[in-house]
């Protein structure tokens, strides 16, 4: 899975797609890293995203830490599938997050 | 192999090799080789796999330049052996491509020139060493690994507690097999007040870094829970510990119970477990949802202490379910996976958790073993069971003569439960253990006559009906936000006697008491005034003593040195 990675207005979308899982941990994780902690605001892109799993989750934590602080809006997680929105439910993620 | 029982790889000075073919067609190799490698033996072809299972080479350099199908087979063969190191097996000689590609297909791994002395015979023989060597370095890994989760195994095994299921008939659970690789936890224990506190959850991830919550989690659970401490203190002090436990990425889903001893109520703390539903007996079904936050994210101060609470009536059913994969088919299809449970649900519980089980599996796309279950079926009513008659109740105590005092107020009764807190006080200055589940009982039945009577002036006949239960709680949880003044004062007197002591116990409200003569005298039905607390206070202590106007009690307990 590639991921795409974009900057805007201090703002930085990262684009998932197919399974968001531990094999991604990698990629991902230098994907935010390239940016100084506590810099920026992210966007993470869902829309394409068939299958995430608990894993996945705690990546996003990670992320959610390395983004710049101010509540849930560090982090938005955009356009998720059916499946994924019912994943984040359930787990409050809107809590930690904003999802759109 | 020495090379995995130590921690550090020590790679290997010298590979062995096996010749195979005939004398002839070996003689030249021998001369050629023989520096480099240890040739461990030399055989014909027909003799190849008696040879590799006796040697075990690394190598296997096979002198066979004409097609032949026993060579084939026996290379397949060794390639199902069941080695840590797969062996090089190799042929060499003038080959034409159809035998080449047909020895490869087979599990074959290279050619090699016929001239065992040439430059490029050399070069390639010692290239598959150096697979050999990062073989031999991936193994001794996957060795660690094993004994790590060995290790896992064995601290996890001893965590949970397989004995309980007889203590609770009605409950059955089932823990994944593969629970140490995906991180899921069963725990269930009982209150010294007779409640059930469970818990099922799952960390994210697999192996020991999974796994390693589960020993702190455990050791708060059964500790608290034996101490009587209330559900939502358990899951705040899991949420500290694991925040300063785990990194960032770890979490805790999990859903923490408590079903009452009646088996009449019940509460829940669901933070991200999809699964979690009440089966009514009646045939509908109440999902209860995650309302939370799995536990290690967010610190105390802002974790969402909310519980659900429910009523039960008999042949109810509470099930959780945890899987890796749960989530997977999350939005899938919920609605055919909660249809059929009610089916699921039989007489004979054990066969009820195996269909269950399958129920789910199959609704999941689930591999067999990869979900973690916990049934509890809502039995009968018990009776009260009669407290232990007062007679030879002993133990070691000591024979010291202290006092204690303490009053809680409006803000501290909010913040503060003092009963298990107060039992520990009995009985480690006592050293009463034996005696812990009676002393909580009286401290927990006092302190909760003291505080919803006669602080917050809650009616019990609210409790007597399973409507009624849900409301008595809601009521004492919003009278007790909004209480302004009123308290509770207990002291605790100890003096010893000539076989052991008296405890003297004393609460006092600061209500308006009640009509305590109407009491009379006699023994009560357990099942009478203001439901169990009286009969059961009578039944422990030796005396029970109201003061006009009914907000002050004392009570005695005498305990005879054993």
């Amino acid at each position: 899975m590639a991921i795409k990675v974009s900057e805007e207005n201090n703002v930085v979308t990262l684009v998932l797609e197919g399974r968001f899982d531990f094999s991604q941990h990698k990629e991902f994780s230098v994907a935010y890293r390239a940016y100084e902690k506590g810099s920026k605001q992210f966007v993470v892109d869902l829309s394409q995203v068939q299958y995430m799993d608990s894993s996945a989750m705690g990546m996003l934590l990670q992320l959610r830490e390395h983004a710049a602080k101010g509540g849930n809006d560090a982090v938005v997680l955009a356009n998720p599938t059916p499946g994924v929105a019912d994943i984040l439910r359930i787990a409050n993620f809107e809590k930690l997050f904003t999802v759109k | 192999m020495s090379e995995s029982s130590s921690p550090v790889f020590q790679e290997s000075e010298q590979t062995s090799l096996l010749l195979v073919g005939d004398a002839a067609d070996l003689s030249s190799c021998l001369s050629a080789l023989g520096q480099q490698f240890t040739i461990v033996q030399q055989c014909p072809v027909d003799a190849l796999l008696t040879a590799y299972q006796k040697v075990q080479p690394d190598l296997v350099l096979i002198a066979a330049a004409r097609p032949d199908a026993a060579l084939l087979e026996v290379v397949g063969q060794i390639r199902q052996l069941d080695a840590p190191v797969q062996p090089a097996l190799l042929l060499f000689g003038d080959i034409d491509a159809d035998w080449a590609s047909a020895f490869i297909r087979a599990g074959g791994d290279d050619l090699l020139p016929a001239d065992c002395a040439s430059p490029l015979f050399q070069a390639r023989l010692f290239g598959h060493c150096q697979c050999i060597q990062r073989q031999r370095l991936l193994e001794h890994h996957r060795a660690l690994l094993m004994r790590e989760e060995a290790v896992a195994r064995a601290v996890l095994g001893s965590v949970i507690r397989d004995e309980l299921q007889q203590d609770m008939p009605n409950l059955r659970w089932a823990l994944s097999p593969r629970a140490l690789f995906n991180g899921d936890l069963i725990l269930a224990a009982k209150s010294p007040g007779g409640n059930l506190n469970l818990l099922l959850g799952g960390f994210p991830g697999r192996g020991l870094a999974a796994s390693i919550g589960v020993l702190p989690v455990a050791e708060i659970f059964y500790t608290m829970t034996a101490k009587g401490f209330e559900l939502v203190e358990i899951v705040l002090e899991i949420n500290r510990r694991l925040n300063s436990l785990l990194p960032t990425e770890g979490f805790l889903a999990a859903s923490l119970l408590e079903v009452d001893q009646d088996q009449r109520t019940g509460q829940i703390w669901n933070g991200g477990l999809s699964c979690a539903w009440l089966q009514r007996a009646g045939g509908g079904l109440e999902v209860l949802s995650s309302r939370h936050t799995p536990l290690g994210i967010v610190d105390n101060a802002q974790l969402d202490r909310e519980m659900q609470l429910f009523t039960l009536q008999q042949n109810d059913h509470l099930l959780l379910c945890s899987s890796a994969h749960a989530y997977r088919s999350v939005g899938a299809d919920r609605h055919a996976l909660q249809q059929g449970l009610s089916a699921c649900l039989l007489a004979d519980l054990d066969e009820s958790l195996t269909r269950v089980g399958e129920h789910l599996r199959h609704n999941l796309s689930l591999a067999e073993g990869d979900l973690s279950l916990l049934l509890l079926r809502v039995d009968q009513r018990q009776p009260q069971k009669q407290a232990v008659e007062q007679g030879v109740l002993s133990g070691a105590g000591c024979s010291a003569r202290w006092s204690y005092q303490i009053t809680l107020d409006p803000r501290t009764l909010r913040e503060f439960d003092p009963r298990p807190m107060l039992t520990q006080l009995l009985v480690e200055v006592q050293g009463l253990q034996d005696h812990r589940e009676r002393l909580y009982t009286l401290v927990a039945e006092l302190f909760s006559n003291a505080l919803e009577h006669g602080v917050l002036r809650l009616d019990s006949s609210l409790k007597s009906s399973p409507e009624g239960f849900a409301e008595y709680y809601m009521a004492r949880e919003r009278l007790l936000g909004e209480l302004q003044d009123g308290h509770v004062r207990f002291s605790l007197e100890h003096v010893p006697s000539e076989d052991g002591g008296i405890l003297t116990m004393e609460v006092e409200d600061s209500g308006s008491g009640f009509d305590y003569q109407r009491l009379g005298s006699g023994a009560l039905s357990l099942e009478g005034f203001s439901g169990r607390g009286i009969g059961l206070i009578r039944n422990m202590a030796e005396e029970v003593v109201y003061f006009s106007p009914g907000n002050r009690v004392k009570i005695t307990y005498h305990w005879v040195r054993s």
